[in-house]
């Protein structure tokens, strides 16, 4: 860890697990942008184009967190016959070629209540800010949304 | 494109910039129990998820 990684002062997983938790995702999200632009001033993007011009990225949701008991104020709810069940859940957007088997991910978007919505955040609003995201940090690259059926019927462009 | 990787994606330059960009994140803890800095914390969660630990309790050892 101090070799490879510089890590003076090793933190236990309980003091790993405390510290991250207070901090939003947002706070180290521009890594991932730093990154992307890192690879597209390389030329490495240039493997991943499709028909000579786009770029594929694949967005899907997954739950990463579930229960009927543990929940917090960001939870998202849905209403089972033994009461309210709790999930936490993620949008994640990846660059994508058939050809290369490694894929490029773009910072997430997370699928949580903030304060003041009326209503609960779902998939299709994190997908219009997530898109929204990318094309604000990477005007120039065209991108081809590879979504699944619940944008259809609306403009996959967020728009 | 194949062969060794450009400057600007060696791991250290990967790492570094990514180790800058911990360095901007505002630290609400109490200097006066502060035992890891936030840039130590935040590379040991990179690192773990890096080398593909599959636990995070035996990470640490």
């Amino acid at each position: 860890m101090r070799g490879v990684f510089g890590v003076e002062n090793i933190p236990s997983d309980t003091q790993l697990r405390d510290v991250i938790d207070t901090h939003e995702n947002t706070e180290v999200s521009s890594i991932f942008k730093d990154f992307l632009t890192r690879l597209q001033r390389a030329g490495q993007l240039e493997k991943y184009k499709f028909l000579n011009k786009f770029h594929l990225v694949a967005l899907d949701g997954s739950d990463y967190f579930s229960s009927d008991k543990v929940h917090c104020d960001k939870c998202l709810t849905k209403k089972t016959s033994d009461g309210l069940h709790y999930h936490h859940q993620i949008l994640q957007s990846t660059i994508i070629h058939p050809d290369m088997k490694r894929v490029i991910p773009l910072a997430p978007e997370f699928i949580s209540n903030k304060d003041g919505m009326s209503k609960q955040d779902c998939e299709h609003n994190a997908g219009k800010r997530l898109i929204d995201r990318v094309k604000k940090d990477h005007p120039q690259l065209p991108l081809v949304w590879v979504c699944a059926g619940l944008y259809v019927g609306g403009d996959p462009d967020g728009k | 494109m194949a062969g060794r990787p450009t400057k600007h994606l060696r791991f250290g330059d990967l790492l570094h910039s990514m180790q800058s960009s911990f360095l901007k994140i505002t630290d609400l803890r109490d200097p006066d129990k502060t035992v890891h800095s936030l840039s130590d914390i935040f590379t040991s969660a990179f690192a773990l998820f890096f080398l593909q630990d599959p636990s995070l309790l035996a990470f640490q050892g």
